[in-house]
């Protein structure tokens, strides 16, 4: 109870009243600018329930107020992230997050698990909705609002208090009261007006001063005026609430719309032709005595699908009418009403043609994948083409709407060659559009297939990584140095590589989305992280052809070094003694580079890292890509302004942290290039002919030193990468690990390394997000991949 | 009798200003809106409640006060 001291000693409060606070439970809609600093504060206080619902995802303009998301929260359901946030901020508390719609079905029942309802929602739709399910599960409801510079806030349906219906007894005819994404909102201001909900919250549970029931308190933040104004209780108002209480599931989103009153008797009912009538309830109670309504209880319904009369299995037209309002394009163009058919729908729609007028089916094409591997990330994924796609396009008439073209990966970026040629067939048709006869003398053309492709991909190197990295966040990539081209490509986690072909479910595409792994992000080529200690060879060639340092230059390492009033520590806080560069890149020394980086100057190491390929995308033949980040003079200046920054921002730098960001494909190149002393090629996926990278200016010492020294990490007694040393004959492994510290939990943990036995040569790039030290978790997975590649001789092939 | 109007949240929109006096001549809110719409003609499509005193009013409460306060529902979250 520690941590509610403060609460605690209030006599207001005391032991009692935290209490209180810990067997209270809060539901909270909408995590946004009034939710989430409702949510921070009444973690914090110790609210012993928590819900969360919301059904948005984070982005980027969320940030400016919603203050219980960061750079990492993008793209995550809402209710999922604040969870994930508050979660660290409050361990003792429990938190449900639901990210999901409010909606007329769900909210009464789960308002009942709560006892005060948080209304932090955008819309005025959802606010009366609110509303009225606080009436009718009888739940306190503190309620705000905010526009631009202004808020307003209530408690309603509190101890027989007024609510928001007597306040504002009808919704709008249409939505005319914009909300935050359409008008703009000072950012500080939901923190002003939702920590006021989160006061009143807290109050109602200990019952303390005076509850804001009765009053709607409006207060301006530009001029600091605010208005208490009273409102009273309309029975009327509440009791047309309480009147809808029986249907109030039913209510469609219409806000309080009429419904039609769908009743029918079971004899009306059983006169529907085409109808099979089961009951599928659990309760014997009511037996129905009618033949045509037979029995399958719910759970066993899967087991008795034979009972069940496919003549009379009507098709379900709601989903079709709503598949023709969204497909429609055009009213020449056959419109998309459903995919994925059953056999039996198909005889049906065979057997009644002549009545479905309009209505055809086509075969489509569909992928099918290799069971051993998934390589989702790099083959990517299929989808229909969009108006931008087609807008991209010279030729045009090669492809229409409604075409599955390549969304993601290779099949993005070799669609044109995949892909075939449509042909043309001329025939007749009917009044209705139905095909009635081939026209005489006029010859089809044949559509032609596309051409196959063949990757570089190595199917056991495949299959093999990504059963490695099958539970954690990273990525590997195996490539060849000599060729450039990618033997194995692991981005974790990932999809199911057939989640798209065919139709998605939103279940599915809401798990994938809603992820919080992020498995739709491809780490490869897309993720940022800090190289580490993995960038130190690219320090030592600047120190070294520069003539900086010589190579016998010696540091002490006491396992600290002292910069002004600064302390920056070694790995290895025992210290590594006597340091010269290659003990340095062995040991993987700390101290060393923060001495030796004071030699060099921000612009020259930042050119010498465009020379290793940081900094530049590596033109891989993928549809995307980032650059990383490689720190320049101007960059500083830019970003902490020219006083700003000191040369301590320098030091952390020559361990590659700080503002220093790269992806693990630039690693890749950046190790081809040190495994051929740059004489590598463009890293890709699928063969063509491709000249050399640009020749890189090293001095044979140079490249010598950064072997040895890389040869040392594996070999040498106190080398951090022993454990990537698979130990065969005439298989020699060069190496580097990195653990690089940021600020989302554990460190990265980097290894890259390569192996050479005779002329055959891998080289391996392996990233474990917050997986600990390199040397202990990633060198043990290189082990295993090169032992893999140096003990077979079998030749590839995936495609 | 002059007596000042005070607009909230987005009918500052609609009026260019957060408060105004206005010369005014009839007796209940009603005529106070009805002054305020002959001025403001996209006023009526706004939903918004009308106080004085710091008390709701309906459209038939006399106008006992100088000042007069115009309410609306804020959506934004």
């Amino acid at each position: 109870m520690n941590r509610y001291n403060r609460h605690i000693i209030l006599s207001e409060i005391g032991l009692e009243g935290q209490y209180k606070l810990n067997n209270a439970k809060v539901l909270v809609i909408g995590a946004g600018g009034l939710g989430c600093p409702v949510l921070q504060y009444l973690a914090a206080a110790g609210i012993g329930t928590l819900g969360i619902i919301d059904f948005d995802i984070v982005s980027e303009s969320n940030l400016q107020r919603q203050i219980l998301f960061g750079f990492s929260s993008l793209g995550i359901n809402k209710a999922i992230a604040a969870k994930k946030r508050l979660e660290d901020l409050n361990t003792s508390i429990s938190i449900h997050a639901y990210p999901e719609n409010l909606n007329h079905k769900n909210s009464v029942s789960l308002f009942k698990e709560y006892d005060i309802i948080v209304d932090g929602t955008d819309n005025l739709k959802t606010r009366y909705l609110v509303s009225d399910a606080c009436i009718i599960t009888k739940k306190p409801l503190v309620y705000a609002g905010i526009y631009k510079f202004e808020g307003q806030v209530s408690v309603f349906n509190y101890k027989n208090g007024p609510s928001y219906r007597c306040l504002f007894p009808n919704p709008p005819k249409e939505e005319e009261i914009p909300n935050c994404s359409e008008i703009g909102v000072l950012g500080v201001l939901p923190g002003i007006i939702g920590s006021l909900q989160a006061n009143e919250v807290i109050k109602i549970i200990l019952n303390l001063g005076k509850i804001l029931s009765g009053k709607v308190l409006y207060y301006n933040s530009l001029n600091h005026q605010s208005n208490l104004i009273k409102v009273s209780r309309s029975e009327k108002e509440i009791q047309k609430v309480i009147d809808l209480a029986g249907i109030f599931e039913n209510l469609d989103e219409g806000i309080r719309c009429k419904v039609k009153n769908n009743n029918i008797t079971l004899k009306e009912a059983l006169t529907k032709k085409n109808i099979q009538w089961i009951d599928v309830r659990n309760d014997t109670d009511q037996i129905i005595n009618y033949p045509e309504i037979i029995q399958i209880p719910f759970e066993y319904l899967e087991q008795n699908l034979h009972k069940i009369d496919t003549d009379r299995i009507e098709l379900y037209t709601e989903d079709y009418s709503i598949n023709y309002k969204n497909n429609f394009r055009s009213r020449f163009l056959p419109t998309k009403l459903a995919k994925d058919l059953t056999i039996s729908q198909l005889s049906r729609l065979e057997e009644y043609k002549n009545d479905l007028t309009g209505i055809i089916y086509k075969q489509y094409p569909e992928r099918i994948f290799n069971p051993k591997i998934r390589a989702s990330h790099v083959l990517g994924y299929l989808k229909e083409l969009d108006q931008e796609f087609l807008s991209t396009k010279t030729n045009k008439t090669d492809y229409q709407f409604g075409d599955l073209i390549g969304w993601s990966g290779l099949e993005r970026n070799y669609e044109s060659i995949l892909r075939g040629r449509k042909g043309v067939s001329y025939f007749q048709v009917d009044a209705f559009g139905r095909e009635a006869g081939k026209i005489e003398g006029q010859k089809n053309i044949l559509p032609s297939p596309g051409t196959d492709i063949k990757t570089t991909l190595d199917l056991e190197l495949q299959e093999l990584l990504e059963k490695e990295l099958k539970d954690v966040k990273g990525a590997g990539i195996v490539s060849n140095p000599k060729t450039g081209g990618l033997l194995a490509y692991v981005s974790s986690p990932d999809y199911p590589p057939d989640l798209f072909t065919g139709l998605i479910s939103t279940k599915d595409w809401e798990t994938v989305i809603t992820d919080i792994d992020k498995p739709l992000l491809n780490r490869v080529t897309n993720g940022l992280y800090p190289p580490g200690s993995i960038y130190k060879m690219i320090v030592a060639a600047e120190l070294l052809e520069r003539k900086l340092v010589s190579e016998s230059w010696e540091v002490f390492c006491p396992g600290y070094y002292e910069f002004y009033d600064r302390t920056f520590k070694c790995w290895n806080e025992n210290g590594h003694g006597d340091v010269n560069l290659e003990k340095a890149i062995v040991e993987s020394c700390d101290v060393y580079f923060y001495q030796a980086i004071q030699k060099v100057d921000i612009d020259n190491l930042s050119e010498r890292s465009k020379m290793f390929h940081h900094g530049k995308k590596t033109n891989i033949d993928l549809p995307s890509e980032m650059k990383g980040r490689v720190p320049t003079y101007n960059y500083m200046n830019k970003k902490y302004g020219k006083w700003g920054w000191s040369k301590g921002a320098l030091l952390n730098i020559s361990i590659g942290q700080g503002e220093l960001l790269v992806t693990p494909l630039q690693v890749a190149l950046y190790t081809n290039i040190l495994a051929t002393r740059g004489e590598t090629f463009p890293l890709h996926l699928v063969n063509k002919k491709i000249n050399k990278i640009n020749k890189i200016h090293i001095r044979n010492s140079t490249w010598k030193l950064l072997e040895k020294a890389m040869r040392g990490v594996i070999i040498s007694a106190k080398g951090t990468g022993r454990r990537a040393d698979p130990k065969i004959k005439d298989l020699n492994i060069f190496g580097k690990t990195g653990t690089a510290e940021n600020p989302h939990g554990e460190p990265h943990a980097w290894f890259i390394g390569y192996g050479l036995k005779n002329d055959k040569i891998i080289s391996i790039v392996l990233m474990l997000e917050n997986g600990g030290h390199g040397g202990e978790v990633a060198a043990p997975i290189a082990r295993s991949i090169f032992k893999k590649y140096f003990k077979n001789d079998y030749k590839i092939a995936i495609k | 009798m002059m007596i000042t109007i005070r607009y909230f949240g987005l009918l500052t929109e609609v009026t260019g200003c957060t408060s105004e006096k206005i010369n005014f001549s009839g007796t209940t809110i009603f005529d106070v809106k009805e002054v305020l719409f002959q001025k403001y003609k996209t006023l009526k499509n706004k939903d918004f409640q009308v106080a004085q005193n710091n008390e709701l009013n309906t459209d038939k409460t006399k106008i006992t006060s100088t000042e007069i306060a115009l309410l609306p529902p804020f959506a934004g979250g």
